[in-house]
């Protein structure tokens, strides 16, 4: 006779309200580093640029604190022909910015640290025409994140094209986020 | 992300003796072709996706929406798979028909759930046609078996069938998984889900298995997110049991997926199974409760989460264990970032999501 033994953890199906209740007790639970998003993000950044100084061999004390390199007006802008020798490495979008970003931190001015979030406000033809300039917003935010204004261009394009701005969006944020793609992808 | 996985439906048309997610016949719902668009959507919105895999239950069943979302995700160039216990071969006409929508659509690869459990209403001669003719249509198949102690089939049953040698899809170099566009894989099936009382689990889990089995970070966690039928998302693969609570922390209904993303990504929990796995949450709990028993051996990680995530006793020590690891934990995630960031050439990430998006 085959012997039958149930054991209840492995069976898994107890819904009482005491575990509910745990279990949302559980996914309250946020790391500290997680509840200054801020500083996190920063932190971010600083690692994609990092990685884009051991890519492209700059020296790394332009990127000791890169958060500090935008300009005045906290905008980014830049000419496809005007880019670093790099840029010619692809024509992937991410790159372009990136290298953008990188000759404005270090050419420019100083970007406040409040910097939360990063905007494209380009379009389709100023992304893909060589002659046109593309601008790229920084959103600014106090310390709590709860009030916000963006700082635009005056050079910012007003006949957006969606799907236009969508790409250079979609491309800054995967850098933004993941700074695996840089050197997996678009080489 | 490593991937998207939709378990579209918990609906089947077999009811098996042993299922993990309980399927059947009779269970009703699906999510929508548009549901998962939006999903798709938001999701490669904030970050590549590697794959989307459609699930369930029999996803087949709903074979008009698997297709339009594949033919929406195919401009992004995203690889998609279906997961089906391919009854769809029981003829040819059938089976041509199937294919013939899927391969129009764009879908890129088959796994054909095989075991003991499933042929035992999906005649072995529907999966030799389903497999023969899915290779005929260039689709790679993975023969996906789920052995335990008892099992009658394993490769050879499948090699006999087909007339022809499979490789094993884990003892395979990435560069020869492509070449291969049939191989088989094996795992044991996780004592979870309808049919546990049928079994003896010690049994199917033996005391010395290896600690390979079920120890280290867990690799799904903060890899996937599954969406479930019924619109719940878990940060996983999400075969967890669904009685499980703690693996659903939201639903596609109620909030977005950068929503979803966040909470998830910056959770103590998740990102403690994702740094150590279940293993860490163990070694936690004997530290503060001596007396706490676990089984001690596992057929993987997730059998380990089951035991852990079903007891209330196991659940409160977690609880208090955490203020005294949250600072831990955020360290050991912040180094990651950083290990990730200067070794990526050389070593796998290990956390694919981040809390950029608001």
């Amino acid at each position: 006779m085959k012997k039958v033994i149930k054991i209840e953890e492995f069976v898994g199906t107890q819904k009482s309200d005491t575990q509910k209740e745990l279990s949302q007790e559980l996914l309250e639970s946020e790391l500290p580093i997680f509840q200054d998003k801020m500083k996190y993000q920063n932190q971010q950044m600083m690692l994609v640029l990092s990685d884009i100084v051991k890519s492209t061999e700059l020296d790394p004390v332009y990127m000791l604190d890169p958060i500090k390199y935008l300009d005045e007006r906290n905008i980014f802008s830049f000419k496809r022909g005007e880019i670093a020798p790099g840029m010619e490495l692809t024509n992937d979008g991410y790159r372009e910015l990136i290298l953008s970003l990188r000759k404005k931190y270090i050419e420019d001015g100083e970007m406040p640290p409040e910097v939360l979030s990063v905007h494209s406000t380009t379009s389709t033809q100023s992304y893909v025409r060589e002659d046109r300039r593309t601008s790229f917003t920084f959103e600014k935010s106090n310390i709590t994140g709860t009030e916000r204004r963006a700082i635009t261009s005056s050079e910012t394009r007003t006949s957006t094209v969606t799907s236009g701005r969508e790409l250079l969006e979609f491309n800054l944020r995967r850098a933004l986020v993941d700074p695996e793609i840089l050197t997996n992808e678009g080489e | 992300m490593k991937g998207l996985t939709f378990i579209l439906t918990d609906k089947c048309n077999i009811t098996c003796d042993f299922c993990a997610p309980n399927c059947g016949p009779k269970i009703k719902g699906a999510l929508s072709a548009e549901t998962m668009i939006r999903v798709y959507d938001e999701m490669s919105s904030l970050m590549p996706v590697a794959n989307v895999v459609f699930t369930g239950g029999e996803p087949t069943l709903y074979i008009n929406d698997v297709v339009k979302v594949i033919q929406h995700i195919k401009k992004d160039g995203v690889s998609s798979r279906i997961v089906t216990n391919a009854y769809w071969g029981k003829t040819e006409k059938l089976a041509r028909r199937f294919l013939t929508k899927l391969k129009n659509a764009g879908l890129y690869e088959f796994n054909f759930s095989v075991d003991d459990f499933h042929q035992k209403y999906i005649s072995y001669e529907a999966i030799k046609r389903a497999t023969e003719l899915a290779l005929e249509y260039e689709f790679p198949v993975l023969l996906a078996h789920k052995t335990y102690p008892d099992s009658e089939s394993d490769i050879s049953t499948f090699e006999a069938l087909l007339d022809r040698t499979i490789p094993i899809y884990e003892d395979l170099t990435p560069d020869e998984k492509d070449k291969h566009k049939l191989c088989f894989s094996s795992g044991n099936t996780i004592p979870v889900g309808r049919g546990i009382d049928t079994i003896d689990v010690n049994k199917w889990v033996p005391s010395n298995l290896p600690r390979s089995y079920w120890e280290g970070p867990c690799d799904e966690v903060l890899r996937n997110i599954t969406v479930q039928s019924d619109g719940s998302v878990s940060p996983c693969c999400g075969l967890v049991d669904r009685g499980l609570g703690v693996f659903y922390y939201g639903s596609v209904y109620e909030k977005s997926i950068p929503q979803l993303i966040s909470k998830a990504n910056s959770s103590t929990l998740y990102n403690w199974l994702a740094l150590e796995g279940p293993e860490g949450l163990m070694n936690a709990i004997l530290e503060k409760s001596t007396n706490e028993k676990f089984h001690g051996t596992y057929l993987q990680n997730c059998q380990l989460c089951q035991e852990i995530f079903s007891s209330e006793q196991k659940m409160k020590i977690l609880i208090d264990c955490i203020p005294e690891k949250v600072n831990d934990l955020s360290a050991k995630r912040m180094n990651h970032e950083v290990h990730r960031s200067l070794y990526k050439s050389k070593t796998k990430p290990n956390i694919y999501m981040t809390a950029t998006c608001q």
